[in-house]
């Protein structure tokens, strides 16, 4: 019976021991990626309004907003966090016994769950630090600054984190249609072809009924033309969402091939890919911005002598006023190029009057309303509405010139300004 | 005796072994490096998220996964404002269920000063109540607000962007180390 008693003991004393053991920890630290995004704003040009100069680029930047995970040496997991903009954090550690040592893992996810970077076959990307040996003394251990790539070889899924989480916080989280729905967004890079996700898409793709973005093999560091427009796409499809059509081309009915900044579209297609360009064109420039751009390389978008290339100047002014200046070549009128779209949204927003009747400034009071303009149309499939392109039925698109900017236009002017006058002046997309 | 003094002096010597392991100094940090991570365990298969069940017409964001739990003691140990229950850390489901001070929002702990909704039903017709995200500190619900949302509200304007100081080294502290560490490994 004493034996037994003693047996009861020891074991009573090692449960106790055990559960006095637990151990709680807390660590800090920062993180920084080393920046490769081309489309910065380069030093030969002034660079008035730019958000993103040269001085940003080939430079090691916060990973901002990122979730943390810590592990100890089996993987086992101990606690979680996130970095704040400026790439540092603080978080807790429990273990039910003190670990020698552990390990962070950061992720390519925004903290919030606006959205993460995943491989092509969707495991969600990150970071892992070496062992680190667990602090003796109590309080915050600091575990130093780490660093993701380098100035040999840029990590891409850290910039193009880079550049997604600058569009979230620096854009779609000041309007509250965003706010509410652009949430647990799916990125995956990056290759042409994911089976097992959006399939083939060689030049990046999105789907906002998904919340799913495709970056293709060759994305990574060319931010405004991929990973900025495709969450565009995101952004304008849960602002309110609509049937999509997928037509482009003009004059062919059945074309589905791509588009550039200058091809001539149905202004469907137009529209919402300048729409979704748009929201990367405001992450970089400001509102007084004298030569804003939008880039399709990864590279800048500006001669060696520091003046915006033509397909990339979204200020650029052609109008029909006094003399027509806009292009009316019979096969490719600008009218119907996406960048007559873009320079219509950059004129609603700028505060950079240099057209006629360019007075108007969104960016002056109206920021959000700009870019919430779609949730004010109404359901439905006639004029103005969100689904015009389709038919009442939505079985057959019987308008590919619907949904563009006259509609914007229309619905912008039920509910908050009249900025005609700004789609004339860029040649009259319609 | 002799026999009997040795035995002392082993068991002493093994008592002071054990001694120094317990509490010997800490070994130094290990070095600011990271290893990318270029397949295990990104490219490896991801288990679907359990999130805590939230009504439809709530909020979607900031849903928690409560498969990734990591132990805790106490609420107030937890981060991302999460709930000590049963020893994890996962959503909470009333003010109960968070450290002193705290209100439960949308499965989050929400400081009470900050929480100005619990769910949408505290909130105008029309309205969501959101989180407003994590903090980078250590309960991670230092500055985080519950609060209702008009969807047809926003900013003005963009506000001009944070100037953080350009880092523009090229070289980091490390780097002459490292260098000499992967000049041994070739030679080697």
């Amino acid at each position: 019976m004493s034996r037994k008693l003693g047996l009861v003991v020891i074991v009573a004393a090692a449960l106790g021991s055990a559960r006095a053991d637990a151990a709680t920890g807390w660590i800090s630290g920062s993180v920084k990626l080393w920046n490769a995004n081309g489309n910065y704003c380069p030093t030969t040009n002034s660079c008035v309004g730019s958000r993103y100069p040269q001085s940003q680029f080939h430079t090691w930047q916060a990973l901002a907003n990122a979730h943390v995970n810590i592990y100890d040496s089996a993987g086992t997991f101990l606690g979680q966090g996130g970095t704040g903009t400026d790439g540092t954090f603080v978080a807790s550690w429990t273990a039910p016994v003190k670990p020698a040592q552990i390990r962070v893992r950061f992720f390519a996810s925004q903290k919030d769950s606006r959205f993460h970077l995943a491989d092509p076959g969707g495991g969600w990307y990150n970071w892992f630090t070496n062992l680190i040996s667990t602090s003796t003394s109590s309080g915050t251990q600091p575990i130093g600054e780490y660093y993701l790539g380098s100035p040999t070889a840029p990590d891409p899924y850290a910039n193009a984190y880079w550049a997604a989480e600058r569009e979230w916080r620096e854009v779609f989280n000041l309007v509250g249609v965003l706010q509410a729905n652009f949430t647990n967004v799916e990125i995956r890079g990056f290759a042409d072809d994911m089976p097992a996700f959006r399939g083939n898409c060689p030049t990046s793709c999105a789907a906002g009924e998904d919340k799913q973005v495709q970056l293709d093999a060759d994305a990574a560091f060319n931010p405004q033309a991929r990973v900025m427009h495709e969450l565009g796409h995101i952004a304008s499809y849960v602002t309110h969402p609509w049937k999509r059509t997928r037509n482009y081309n003009w004059p062919n009915t059945t074309g589905t091939s791509g588009w550039s900044q200058t091809s001539s579209e149905w202004s469907d297609a137009a529209f919402e890919e300048a729409f979704a360009t748009h929201y990367g064109n405001i992450v970089f420039w400001n509102d007084n911005a004298v030569t804003p751009t939008t880039c399709n390389t990864s590279a800048t978008c500006y001669s060696t002598a520091g003046v915006p290339k033509s397909t990339a100047d979204i200020e650029a002014t052609s109008w029909a006023h006094t003399v027509n200046s806009c292009s009316t070549v019979a096969s490719n009128p600008e009218s119907r190029w996406p960048l007559s779209h873009m320079r219509f949204f950059w004129d609603v927003f700028d505060n950079h009057n240099d057209a006629v009747g360019d007075t108007y400034t969104a960016n002056q009071g109206d920021f959000w309303r700009h870019l919430h303009n779609l949730a004010w149309y109404p359901e439905g499939t006639g004029a103005n509405q969100i689904d015009e392109p389709w038919n009442s039925t939505r079985t057959s698109v019987t308008e590919l010139d619907g949904r563009g900017t006259l509609s914007y236009v229309h619905n912008y002017a039920a509910n908050v300004a009249d900025v005609g006058v700004l789609r004339i002046d860029n040649c009259s997309p319609l | 005796m002799m026999r009997s003094r040795g035995w002392i002096v082993a068991l002493v010597v093994l008592a002071a072994a054990a001694l120094w392991w317990r509490w010997r100094p800490a070994a130094p940090l290990e070095r600011s490096a990271l290893r990318r991570v270029a397949q295990a365990p990104a490219s490896a298969p991801v288990p679907p998220r359990l999130t805590a069940a939230r009504a439809a017409d709530e909020w979607q964001g900031m849903q928690i996964d409560v498969g990734a739990a990591p132990p805790c003691e106490s609420s107030a140990g937890c981060g991302l404002g999460r709930a000590c229950k049963q020893g994890r850390c996962t959503a909470c489901s009333a003010d109960s269920d968070c450290a002193p001070g705290e209100a439960c929002a949308l499965d989050h702990c929400v400081v009470q000063a900050l929480a100005a909704c619990h769910s949408r039903a505290d909130c105008p017709t029309g309205q969501l109540c959101l989180l407003s995200g994590y903090s980078n500190q250590a309960r991670g619900n230092e500055d985080m607000r519950a609060y209702c949302l008009d969807p047809a509200s926003g900013a003005g304007s963009i506000p001009a962007p944070p100037e953080l100081p350009p880092d523009t080294r090229t070289r980091l502290p490390d780097d002459d180390l490292f260098d000499r560490a992967r000049a041994a490994a070739k030679r080697t």
